[in-house]
């Protein structure tokens, strides 16, 4: 056995020697020759077009459209992105844009996983909730490290509290959409009931007279109450009962952090919905099976006849309903209390990696600083009824010409509250949900379901 | 003796082989390089030849295993920069998680369910397509056809098709005086699930049984009708033994599908009415890439994969048992 392998070993010498490669000298030239390849996949930007990375939510289905240069393939509500795209692309002529989507509920996962392993795209789009641990993990840079005289036309408390960590600001805001009690106006009038709720009692006698069975099967088909609570539109219920806790005063998060469900104002808001289901009958039953932006659907079938929706949602629903058909007005809330609303903040970051390379940070910041230009946020209320995130804008007549967008704008500006860092807040949201579900559609008792829920939330923080 | 063969018969002088052994080079003369080659050849070619397979295997499969065993045995989570070794402590939280040990019972449930409806449904279509009836690649195309959608799409469609107020289903029924809230009690909600599922992989169960039918051979049919057997008595003395390792095996496919599922939970019900329809699969997707606990999610992995080993080995007894 030995003496074979030497013999072997010596064939394979005398193979070199005669000049013949061996296998394993192939072998290691393709090694070599692959490894030679791979290398030349990133080339040093020392010269030439800047490239930027791009990751967009999936949701919004703009990529496609700017990658075939085609607005046709673009829902026209996002057509503000893609006009401001255009146009910074054809005034920088020297920085290339390339695109990569995510679900949005997964785009930040994306992103870190990408920070991770060195490679992440160098600006994202995030939801505010998420630039704490991103910015915690040293994956995004500081923006306030840019020149720029500009910071303080924004909204002071949407830069504060949705864009900032630790005093630096992570994300360039763009527009801002809000939370309120969306009506189908027609219904209401039907009703006899000339303006839209504005106490909880005035909706619940209000829902009264909205709950029908229009189609005599003994069950309703038309309620007078809707708000995403359910399971499958996480984590929107939590957003959405948001405001209904702070107007009564509360918090759903401490100073550290911690998310908070076991409070007074959180016991007050879960009878209340467990009564307009229970008592009441006038909470529509899908609120707690729906997915996010059913409301769309659930509007525009009558099903709903008054509901929590966020103003995002208004292009498709006016789209169904008519301008004249749908109304849009503040939380109801308790006698004595101040409506508020949730504030979803549209946010762009930049990754520190590409904060790290001059020409990239450049490029980046030159692209965010067009992201959160007043020419943006007139695209977005064009297109989108988008509040404006600078004073100045809010100022601009086009939100003088439309009543509703004029309203939409003052109304989100004023009352403008981001959704607030939360430790493990995917977790967070699906307890309180969880809570919400078993108090309202089972009728579990309040005090005991959210302390047992809260303790559970906590577990995890350990 | 031929000339011709007076060579081959001639046996070397005695003592030839011990006066003159065959020196180094000359043995390489006698045994030229290329046979040399060709040994080696035989011996690495076919290693070289699956090597690729090999490698592909285990970079997407059994790289990815360990990994995940590893990785159950730390805290990894996506939101913090710092992982830590933890041990079995995945593994007891997890043995004492309410939600995981519902998630459980409900896999059972879903998996109990769903395979006893296509199996036997499957069979039905199958025997029935079997026959020389009209039309018969059209139905069988027909009842595949679900099987070839993609799970997600299946499930919107099916969730808009029995969404309350507004979806069809409850529209028709409406004339009837009936609306039925398929999503709203965990009860109604699991059937729905599995009712989706089966609209879905009937087809598949079809396909796998109509193969084992065609393995059988029709003389035992003639045999059988020329004795008096009719259709019932054929089916329970030659169709169903015969066919016991076809539906071992579609119940082992179909019950790994089962415990792995995610998409139509996800999609139909999202896990609600307040968590009570979700099956390990869907746990284990929320822990890991909605909650971001992937040291955690990892461990929910590693009990499904368990489970999924000891059905495999419990039905591959099975089969060896009714072989015997």
């Amino acid at each position: 056995m030995g003496a074979e392998t030497r013999d072997r070993s010596a064939s394979r010498k005398r193979g070199r020697l005669a000049g013949q490669p061996s296998r394993r000298d192939v072998l290691k030239g393709a090694a070599t020759l692959g490894l030679a390849l791979g290398a030349r996949t990133a080339p040093a930007q020392s010269g030439g077009p800047v490239t930027l990375n791009l990751l967009l939510w999936e949701h919004w289905k703009v990529a496609e459209g700017l990658q075939k240069d085609d607005p046709t393939n673009v829902p026209k509500r996002r057509l503000w992105f893609y006009e401001t795209i255009k146009r910074f692309e054809a005034e920088h002529k020297d920085i290339k844009l390339q695109y990569q989507t995510a679900n949005w509920n997964v785009a930040t996962q994306t992103f870190i996983a990408a920070s991770q392993a060195g490679n992440p795209p160098d600006i994202v789009g995030a939801q505010s909730q998420d630039n704490q641990p991103l910015a915690n993990a040293g994956f995004v840079a500081d923006l306030g490290q840019f020149k720029y005289g500009e910071w303080d036309d924004f909204n002071q408390a949407v830069l504060r509290e949705a864009c900032s960590v630790g005093g630096k600001i992570v994300a360039m805001p763009v527009y801002l959409t809000s939370t309120g009690l969306g009506y189908n106006k027609a219904l209401l009038k039907q009703a006899g009931i000339t303006e839209p709720p504005k106490t909880w009692d005035d909706l619940i006698r209000a829902g009264k007279a909205l709950t029908k069975d229009t189609r005599g099967t003994g069950r309703p088909n038309q309620w007078g109450f809707g708000i995403e609570l359910s399971a499958a539109s996480t984590p929107n219920p939590v957003s959405f009962t948001m405001p209904m806790i702070r107007s009564l005063g509360g918090a759903i998060v401490d100073k550290d952090g911690k998310g908070l469900m076991d409070t007074p104002e959180h016991r007050k808001i879960a009878k209340l919905l467990a009564d307009m289901y229970h008592e009441h009958k006038i909470l529509a039953p899908e609120s707690l099976t729906m997915k996010a932006n059913d409301e769309v659907d659930l509007f525009g079938a009558k099903s709903w006849a008054t509901g929590i929706v966020i103003h995002a949602l208004l292009p498709p629903i006016l789209e169904k309903m008519g301008a004249d058909g749908f109304g849009f007005a503040p939380y109801p809330t308790y006698p004595g209390n101040e409506p508020r609303s949730y504030s979803e903040v549209y946010g762009f970051l930049m990754s520190s990696k590409a904060a790290k390379d001059p020409r990239k940070a450049a490029a980046a910041w030159e692209l965010l600083k067009e992201i959160g230009s007043t020419k943006t946020l007139l695209l977005a209320a064009k297109y989108q009824f988008g509040a404006p995130s600078r004073k100045s804008a809010l100022a601009d007549p086009v939100y003088k010409s439309d009543p509703l967008l004029g309203y939409l704008a003052n109304y989100t500006f004023k009352t403008a509250t981001p959704f607030p860092f939360i430790r493990e807040v995917s977790f967070y949201s699906e307890t309180f949900i969880e809570a919400l579900n078993l108090i309202v559609l089972q009728r579990q008792p309040v005090d005991e379901t959210l302390k047992r829920q809260q303790t559970r939330y906590e577990a995890r923080l350990r | 003796m031929p000339p011709s063969l007076q060579g081959l018969d001639a046996s070397p002088p005695p003592g030839a082989a011990t006066l003159a052994p065959p020196s180094p080079s000359a043995g390489r003369r006698a045994a030229p390089g290329a046979a040399r080659r060709t040994l080696t050849s035989d011996r690495v070619l076919p290693y070289l030849l699956v090597a690729p397979a090999v490698l592909l295997v285990f970079a997407l499969t059994v790289y990815p295993t360990v990994y995940v065993l590893v990785t159950s045995f730390t805290d990894w989570n996506l939101m913090r920069t710092v992982t830590r070794p933890v041990g079995f402590r995945n593994y007891v939280d997890l043995a004492g998680d309410e939600l995981a040990i519902r998630a459980l019972v409900n896999t059972a449930l879903f998996l109990v369910g769903s395979l006893a409806l296509i199996l036997v449904l499957g069979l039905a279509l199958a025997l029935a397509l079997n026959e020389p009836v009209r039309f018969r690649t059209f139905f069988r195309s027909t009842v595949v056809l679900p099987w070839a959608l993609t799970a997600v799409v299946v499930g919107v469609m099916w969730r808009w098709i029995l969404i309350p107020d507004i979806g069809i289903v409850n529209y028709m029924l409406a004339g009837l005086g009936i609306n039925i809230s398929f999503f709203l009690s965990p009860a109604a909600a699991m059937a729905t699930m599995i009712l989706v599922e089966v609209w879905r992989s009937t087809g598949y169960g079809m396909i796998l049984v109509l193969a084992g039918l065609q393995g059988i051979e029709p003389s035992l049919y003639e045999a059988a009708r020329i004795d008096g057997a009719g259709f019932w008595r054929a089916l329970r003395h030659i169709t169903l033994p015969l066919l016991v390792p076809t539906l071992l095996v579609a119940t082992i496919l179909l019950s790994i599908r089962s415990v792995n599922l995610i998409d139509i939970p996800l999609v139909v019900t999202g896990g609600g009415p307040a968590r009570m329809t979700e099956t390990l699969g869907l746990y284990m997707w929320k822990e890991s890439f909605s909650f971001y606990h992937i040291g955690y999610g990892s461990a929910v992995a590693i009990v499904m994969f368990a489970i999924n080993l000891v059905l495999t080995v419990l039905y591959i007894r099975s089969l060896s048992w009714s072989r015997r």
